[in-house]
């Protein structure tokens, strides 16, 4: 076996807050579809924890900021740290926006070994965030065991350094739930491994048995193995894709667009090999013939729909947010924003191994159809703009028009996702207009005119209404009311004066055989959907 | 194509064969997507056939019924696309049975690349759904022909009696009348909705009626009562009661189109 590496790595748990411009102690949530799914410490003090229900958080902390997840943003802010590191090493990798790695060899000897490495980063991060105790350091062999190192230095707002040859020792008493595969860690409670170190004493080949290749790699990392292997470098330099820029642009929907591009042929040629590929790097060169670089990685391999994201969220940050930090400036280094239009852009698979299978679904999980939709979707996005194609995604909430937004094709995993609501499931969310839902919602509402039987306009005086509505007027057409039900009032987020809506819906038939949901909100009334 | 073996086909016996092995491992009317139960009886041969187009339209309740069309095709795994109706509601697409993940909508193109837009989508979707209102007669017929041709199904949306899609759509669907339930003065809700459907075009062999309820109480599809024209057969035997056959045969709306206007030839 290889000697293992030694890898540092850096990591802010609630980066996408910490990208949001919001302070460690102040409690701020991310949410997804009415989950918490990621808080700060701020949070966590109040008992604020991930999986809770928004109406639960809310509840345990009334002054809880709620962010709405931005993969985008947290990409671009990313960068401005990982300028401050480019004065340390060229070689970082970023695992997700919020955390990266590299490796220590050669900067270790360079700046005065590894406590005096660990302790020079942690300043310059914390002088480019400006906060104390937001990222964690470790260092340890292997990835695995350095991740675990820096969840502990958080914890400390030291570096934690886990000597060569020490992770197996190390991981021993760590919690079995840390390998961030929940099935497989609440199973091997149940089997009373409640430790890695209880984990990584059963025999290999009984794992690989009982829980195929995953279990392996599961167990390789609990025994501080390093989990990398590389296949030798030639394989794949022939694979580096590349696509000028004619005339060269600053604007990134052109440049992501033709990423997107280069990344759908990447996965394509790296699928017809049978290799997976678990790191990307990401190249532009612009006109007056600077090279930015920035390399992406993914243990368990790139799909097809994450190469082109991790494409979109770095064209973006370099584009638009940029990092033209101080350091980076001052370190002379490469890495800053570019200063003129890009001119080249190009994608090179690193560290790419034979695939190790995937287990599709008894249907096939990515089928004909399937496939023939994505190569359509492209199409179509270069007829019209990426921006033209969209896909619904369930957001919640009681507005006919709150419920989903659309979201660009290409920016989602098409063929991985979940849109599935949960009011499908039978789960209730109160103050909804029940269902059947409308099936036209005009996200400009139309101003309508509500009447009374003597033809005088209609007005909710709290939650009633003045009279009883005998017609509506739809611009020039006025339709008879032959049922109605409601005034249905909603109040939402009274607490915040600048987000707060009060208004009441109302169900109406009318003569012309269709039905609507109007609105009353602000004086006047409008047309929301019509139950078409 | 080789050319045949003259003595080869001289035989009856050798003709049989031939035919047997010259037949489509499916035939046109077996390449069908599924469909929700409750809609079979508003399509001809109760299927929704592959290369089809299906226009939709008339009064309130075309849309639903364009989005339950789409349906059961989308739950057996087909991708459905929705172009030039930007107000479709999301909602009611997946309480219908539309499967989000598989549900993709265009932005409504400029007039210059409708063509175009609409020839792509038919290429990479099994059902398309557009509301093209502008539309040429011969555009119509060209994109229906590579509808047939790309074995997809278009369903063109369109409000109001008469759509533009009318000559070159297979069979067309128009809501004729429609009607909530459950909506009091100042009480209930929502909950049911009767469709009456107009079933006619190219492919039907007599225009006849249906009514849907679309959703019923549970959210489903259901067919009301059986079409008006399927009778036990005695009945259908009979002399009619009145009028003559010409006056039978027509129906207001459901104007037979002449000839049929496309040559047909694959391409």
């Amino acid at each position: 076996m290889t000697e293992s590496q030694r890898v540092l790595v850096l990591g802010c748990p609630w980066w996408p807050l910490l990208a949001a411009g919001i302070a460690r102690d102040v409690p701020a949530v991310v949410i997804e579809a009415n989950r918490v799914t990621v808080g700060n410490p701020g949070a966590a003090a109040l008992g604020v924890l991930p999986g809770l229900r928004r109406r639960e958080a809310e509840s345990r902390c009334p002054t809880l900021v709620t962010v709405k997840p931005d993969p985008a943003r947290e990409a671009r802010e990313f960068e401005k740290i990982l300028g401050a590191l480019d004065g340390f090493t060229p070689f970082i990798e970023i695992l997700h926006p919020g955390t990266c790695l590299f490796a220590t060899k050669a900067c270790a000897r360079y700046f005065g070994g590894e406590e005096s490495l660990a302790a020079q980063v942690l300043a310059a991060i914390t002088a480019t965030v400006r906060q104390e105790r937001c990222f964690g350091l470790g260092i340890a062999d292997g990835l695995f065991a350095a991740s675990v190192a820096a969840r502990h230095s958080l914890r400390s707002a030291e570096p934690v350094i886990v000597g060569a040859g020490e992770s197996a020792k190390f991981l021993a008493p760590q919690p079995v739930a840390l390998l961030g595969r929940p099935d497989l860690a609440d199973l091997l409670r149940r089997l009373g491994l409640k430790t890695l170190g209880s984990f990584a004493a059963l025999p290999a080949s009984d794992v690989l048995g009982r829980f195929g290749y995953d279990g392996v790699e599961a167990h390789r990392q609990a025994a501080g193995a390093d989990e990398h292997q590389f296949v030798p470098r030639s394989t794949h330099q022939l694979m580096e894709l590349s696509e000028e820029l004619d005339p060269p642009t600053d604007r990134s929907d052109i440049a992501v667009f033709a990423g997107k591009g280069l990344a759908d042929r990447l996965a394509g040629q790296l699928e017809a090999q049978g290799l997976a590929c678990n790191k990307v790097v990401i190249e532009a060169t612009t006109e007056d013939g600077q090279t930015f670089s920035r390399t992406w990685r993914l243990d368990g391999g790139f799909s097809p729909g994450a190469i082109a994201q991790r494409m979109r969220w770095q064209l973006d940050g370099w584009l638009t947010g940029g990092s033209g930090s101080e350091a980076g400036a001052a370190t002379g280094s490469s890495n800053a924003q570019p200063g003129s239009a890009l001119a080249k852009i190009a994608i090179v698979p690193e560290e790419v191994t034979a695939h190790p299978g995937v287990q599709l679904s008894f249907w096939g999980g990515q089928t004909e159809p399937a496939r023939r939709a994505a190569r359509g979707i492209a199409r179509l996005q270069g007829l019209l703009g990426p921006e033209a194609v969209v896909v619904p995604e369930y957001k919640g909430g009681r507005g006919p028009d709150d419920r989903f937004r659309l979201v660009p094709a290409d920016s989602v995993d098409l063929l991985n996702r979940s849109a599935t609501p949960d009011f499908l499931a039978g789960a209730p969310w109160p103050g909804n207009v029940p269902a059947p839902s409308p099936a036209l919602v005009f996200s400009n509402r139309r101003r309508v005119g509500v009447l009374d039987g003597n033809g005088k306009a209609l007005a909710v005086d709290g939650d009633r209404l003045t009279a009883i509505p005998s017609a509506v007027t739809l611009g020039a057409r006025r339709l008879q009311v032959t049922g109605w039900a409601g005034p249905w009032p909603v109040n939402e987020r009274w607490w915040d004066p600048k987000a707060s809506r009060r208004l009441v819906r109302m169900q109406v038939a009318c003569a012309d055989n269709n039905a609507y949901l109007v609105a009353f909100e602000k004086g006047s009334w409008w047309l929301e959907a019509a139950y078409d | 194509m080789v050319p045949m073996d003259p003595v080869r086909i001289s035989s009856p016996e050798r003709l049989g064969e031939l035919a047997e092995l010259v037949r489509p491992v499916s035939l046109a009317n077996e390449q069908v997507l599924p469909l929700l139960p409750g809609l079979e009886n508003i399509l001809p041969n109760g299927s929704l056939q592959r290369g089809y187009t299906l226009s939709v339209q008339g009064g309130p309740g075309a849309n639903s019924l364009a989005l339950a069309l789409a349906a059961g095709a989308s739950q057996a795994g087909s991708w459905v696309a929705v172009v030039g109706i930007p107000s479709l509601g999301v909602a009611s697409a997946a309480e219908l049975g539309v499967v989000l993940e598989r549900l993709i909508f265009i932005a409504p193109p400029p007039a210059a690349l409708w063509p175009t837009v609409a020839a792509a989508l038919i290429d990479a979707f099994d059902v398309v759904l557009a509301g093209w209102p502008e539309v040429s007669g011969h555009m119509a017929r060209r994109l229906g022909m590579r509808t047939r041709d790309r074995k997809a199904v278009l369903i063109p949306v369109a409000t109001g009696a008469r759509s533009p899609w009318n000559e070159a759509a297979d069979v067309r669907l128009t809501v004729s009348g429609s009607r909530w339930e459950g909506l009091g003065a100042g009480h209930g809700r929502l909950s049911a909705r009767r469709l009456v459907v107009e079933t006619s075009g190219r492919r039907s062999a007599m225009p006849y009626q249906s009514t849907l309820w679309l959703p019923d109480g549970n959210g489903r599809v259901r067919l009301e009562q059986l079409p008006d024209n399927v009778r036990p057969i005695e009945q259908v035997m009979e002399p009619a009661q009145s009028g003559t056959a010409e006056e039978r045969a027509f129906v207001p709306g459901a104007e037979r189109i002449g000839p049929f206007p496309v040559a047909l030839q694959s391409g």
